[in-house]
């Protein structure tokens, strides 16, 4: 019956079907398989998923095309071959910068913003989108091209007073360097509570955007607030003033528009999970889960534990792909101490946002109002991969989707990919293929000044690693096409000075 | 009224305004103009034109969706049914193709977007060997042409 019908209606009927069920009919008949074989739009199905990413609007091109491009970029990735190579001096200092949707943005401490539009391999040129005065200094910002979004975060000079600072989100549009015209309020205020012992001093301050969300997290020594605003009708969402945060609260990133994570250094580190309603106003934050991380030895203490993740986009980018929401690859950055003699052990965990969603899921399967407890048996060793680690980011953007960039060590890139689905069949054929890049064994770290226990961990990835030719680089940001190296020519001042770009 | 004649040769008298939804009948109105003559459709029979015109005096006075293929929609197209729509293609095998068919010769977009979404939903999570069953198909690869595609197919088990 089905074959019976003209092919451009059973082609109509596979293009509503996803990657999985295009390849079981692959199996069914060669009727079949030859439809899925040679009809693009079907290919690119297949190919995007393969890819772990999300089509783009960018109607420059055909299905065909995008097709011939994922699997171009695939190829190119494995093997670290980029295919074009520019490099651009970057004037001034840099106090905040952002790489996010292809565009390169920094600002100084004069309130000077650069926007850069960087090169592609269609386009191997870098454009100035805007270079101009803000009128104050941003001490962070976020932004979001795919809603002309930009939301800085000053710091006012004003006298404030001994307990608090004053302090604001600001709300741009990128196109027009103004307040955004969706935005029924451009500013929120808050007030940054002073430490008791340390004075004015702000730790760490992030801004994130997730569609009509903003959140704010500043660390003030032993206190930490965080708020998320709804941007575009002004309303606050919540306040951990109100819902109590830990003071051990450490960082913060979205998952979504409805979930979001504080990792927190009470116990052996625990990353709390929440979710909010982005359309109600004052509804708060709802815990829904606590992740806790391996138990460690009384001797040691958990001193660090930084979170970093590709930056939301609310809508499909006209210029890239992107990656499936919960395939993004979030990179926690954990520092332990040894209390007997103050060695320092650092290690970096991966999960995916998956991860996140399922334990957001099972809180609302089980109806109870309690959080999931989750230990770290219940999640780490099949979800994650826990490594060690010799050297420290100094730059962030090291993670774009399912991909991560190593910190600069003399001129040797390694990139992690934690889609396995891209490699091509014969690297899983046998253990000893001595290919560019192949999938790692399971991780077990031993037991000693740390842990416990061995800590399994065996979240599928391979590896690849290329010698670049040129000067010593500080740092590499990564994105779908990209890697932009750092080189920073004068490091006792901030300014970055050389961005060279690789396009894949 | 626009006067149809079936395959069959049932002659069906229909408001201008219903059968509208049909972009190859509403072309051929606004060519041909006010005419008495029968407008001929070989390739659909009177029970699966009644099954049609259902389904376009439901949507009498709704306006026309316009739809392409746009790339960018690729790989997240809902596969949600409307509950009359569920209803009125709760039908057999049989009628559900000749559905389809009239839909895509009649160029009636809606129905025909609905009438592939059915069909898919009944492919859906199913394997090979399912879909085969479901739709009669008969197995024409050698086991060396099977083994050969499920190691292409490889790629998305390696999680």
């Amino acid at each position: 019956m089905l074959l019976n019908i003209p092919t451009e209606v059973i082609i109509e009927v596979l293009l509503r079907l996803d990657c999985l069920d295009l390849l079981e009919c692959r199996q069914v008949s060669r009727g079949l398989k030859d439809i899925i074989d040679h009809e693009s739009p079907l290919q690119l199905i297949t190919e995007l998923s393969r890819s772990g990413l999300t089509a783009t609007t960018d109607t420059r091109y055909k299905c065909g095309e995008m097709v011939h491009r994922l699997q171009q970029l695939r190829k190119r990735w494995q093997t670290l071959t980029w295919s074009g190579k520019q490099t651009y001096s970057v004037e001034g200092s840099c106090n905040a910068y952002e790489l996010v949707d292809g565009l390169f943005v920094k600002t100084d401490e004069e309130g000077n913003i650069l926007i850069l539009e960087l090169p592609t391999i269609q386009d191997p040129t870098f454009q100035v989108l805007a270079k101009c005065n803000l009128g104050f200094n941003p001490g962070d910002f976020a932004l979001d091209a795919t809603q002309d979004l930009i939301v800085f975060l000053k710091l006012e000079q004003g006298p404030g007073t001994l307990e608090h600072r004053r302090a604001s989100l600001r709300v741009f549009s990128i196109s027009k360097m103004q307040p955004h015209s969706d935005a029924c309020r451009p500013i929120f205020n808050f007030d940054v509570h002073n430490d008791a012992v340390w004075g004015i001093s702000i730790h760490r301050a992030i801004t994130q955007i997730a569609g009509d969300v903003v959140g704010v997290f500043v660390c003030t020594g032993t206190t930490a607030r965080l708020m998320v605003w709804n941007w575009k009708t002004g309303s606050l969402i919540g306040d951990s003033k109100d819902s109590h945060l830990s003071a051990a609260a450490y960082s913060f990133s979205f998952v979504s528009p409805t979930l979001f994570y504080v990792t927190t250094l009470a116990d052996a580190g625990v990353i709390a999970v929440y979710s909010i309603n982005p359309q109600e106003a004052s509804s708060g934050f709802l815990h829904v889960a606590s992740l806790s991380l391996p138990p460690i030895q009384d001797v040691a203490v958990i001193n660090t534990l930084g979170c970093h993740s590709e930056p939301y986009r609310a809508k499909k980018s006209s210029k890239t792909f992107m990656t499936s929401l919960d395939k993004q690859m979030h990179v926690f950055a954990i520092v332990y101490i040894s209390v007997t003699d103050f060695s320092h052990f650092n290690y970096r965990m991966y999960a995916p946002a998956s991860l996140f969603l399922f334990y957001h899921a099972l809180y609302k399967r089980r109806g109870s109002t309690s959080p999931v407890e989750a230990r770290w048996d219940d999640w780490g060793p099949f979800r994650t991969r826990f490594l060690s680690s010799s050297s420290s980011y100094s730059w962030l953007r090291y993670v774009h989707g399912q991909r991560v960039v190593s910190p600069a060590v003399k001129n040797t890139l390694r990139v992690l990919d934690f889609n396995v689905q891209g490699l091509a069949p014969k690297c899983f054929a046998s253990t000893n293929d001595e290919g560019p890049s192949s999938r790692m064994p399971p991780t077990a770290l031993p037991p000693g000044n740390v842990f416990c226990e061995v800590i399994f961990s065996r979240l599928p990835y391979f590896e690849t690693k290329k010698d670049l030719p040129t000067r010593d680089f500080d740092g590499f940001m990564i994105d779908h096409e990209r890697i932009v190296a750092l080189g920073v020519d004068a490091p006792e001042t901030s300014a970055i000075g050389r961005l060279t770009v690789y396009t894949f | 009224m626009v006067l149809l004649l079936t395959s069959d040769n049932e002659m069906f008298s229909v408001a201008e305004d219903v059968i509208k939804r049909s972009a190859y009948i509403k072309n051929m109105l606004e060519d041909v103009g006010e005419s008495d003559l029968p407008i001929p459709l070989p390739n659909v029979e009177s029970n699966v034109l009644v099954k049609i015109l259902e389904y376009c005096e439901h949507y009498r006075g709704e306006p026309l969706p316009a739809s392409d293929v746009d790339p960018a929609e690729i790989g997240d197209r809902s596969l949600d049914i409307a509950d009359w729509d569920q209803k009125y293609m709760a039908v057999d095998q049989e009628m559900l193709f000749e559905i389809i068919l009239a839909a895509n010769y009649l160029d009636i977009k809606s129905l025909l977007d609905v009438g592939c979404k059915t069909v898919a939903k009944m492919m859906k999570g199913k394997s090979s060997e399912e879909i085969r069953t479901l739709f009669n198909i008969a197995n024409d690869f050698t086991p060396e042409e099977e083994a050969q595609i499920r190691k292409e197919n490889a790629w998305a088990e390696c999680r």
